[in-house]
């Protein structure tokens, strides 16, 4: 009898707020999104520019900080979220950059929105919908 | 191939077409804002070596914005120091989706093979 596949757990992770840690993020999001059967390349481009924006943008204040990833399914999408603890997203006076990463994400997303997380830092939620990828 | 142990290496070779000298650093593996160095070291070591420089992308298979920033300002660098250079980039590759997504394959003037990046480089090193 051919076995139905279970959806994944939600997924969180909490990493450094340096560059090393966009690489693990952005390989964990596409493997949950393989296995809930979203379109795994778009949920790691989407996810590594979120992460890149917080580990450049959020912490000019400070050396670094924390950014929590998280992933579940809801309904008929496969929701991403993108939590740091910084200040808020600011310009990096030394880092700049092409503007590219949120109209990148405007395009990888059905939705998404930024919002001010509770106790300070930025929030960036994603919507992908499932059923474009091939579950595991 | 260097950069070993990093998600991204990268391989350097000289070429000669039509007797310009040409530099060829060939990138394997994904480009993210983590291994911005790396791409630094591959393309910082040939810029003083030659007046001509082919970066094939065709081994990477990944690239988000920040590597794409890092691409544009090395390729803008490489220009203004008289340092003639080309892309190649494989139709149809995640990475070409990429930059076209973001509007970059136009301005990098990207080459669907080495060989035709190679041609253009020369030629141009002729005008």
């Amino acid at each position: 009898m051919e076995q139905t596949a279970q959806p994944p757990k939600p997924l969180e992770l909490r990493y450094d707020a340096v560059p090393a840690s966009v690489t693990d993020a952005r390989r964990r999001a596409a493997e949950y999104a393989r296995d809930a059967g979203a379109e795994p390349e778009g949920v790691e481009l989407a996810v590594a520019e979120a992460v890149a924006n917080a580990v450049v943008h959020a912490f000019t204040d400070r050396p670094s900080g924390t950014v929590l990833l998280s992933a579940a399914l809801d309904g008929g999408s496969m929701v991403v979220s993108v939590t740091d603890d910084g200040n808020g997203m600011r310009p990096h006076p030394q880092r700049g950059g092409l503007g590219l990463g949120l109209a990148l994400i405007g395009q990888l997303t059905s939705a998404f929105s930024v919002s001010g997380a509770p106790g300070g830092g930025t929030t960036l939620q994603m919507t992908f919908p499932i059923g474009t990828g091939e579950a595991r | 191939m260097n950069g070993n142990g990093s998600q991204l290496r990268f391989a350097s070779s000289v070429e000669s077409r039509d007797g310009v000298a040409i530099a060829i650093v060939a990138l394997d593996g994904e480009l993210d804002l983590g291994v911005l160095d790396v791409l630094e070291e591959a393309i910082g070591g040939q810029a003083d070596d030659g007046s001509a420089l082919v970066l094939d992308l065709s081994g990477l298979a990944f690239v988000d914005s920040a590597g794409i920033h890092a691409l544009v300002t090395a390729r803008e660098g490489l220009e203004e120091g008289g340092t003639r250079s080309a892309l190649v980039v494989a139709p149809g590759s995640n990475v070409e989706r990429t930059l076209d997504m973001t509007g970059v394959l136009e301005r990098l003037a990207a080459h669907p093979d080495r060989d035709s990046a190679l041609a253009a480089v020369a030629s141009a090193h002729d005008d």
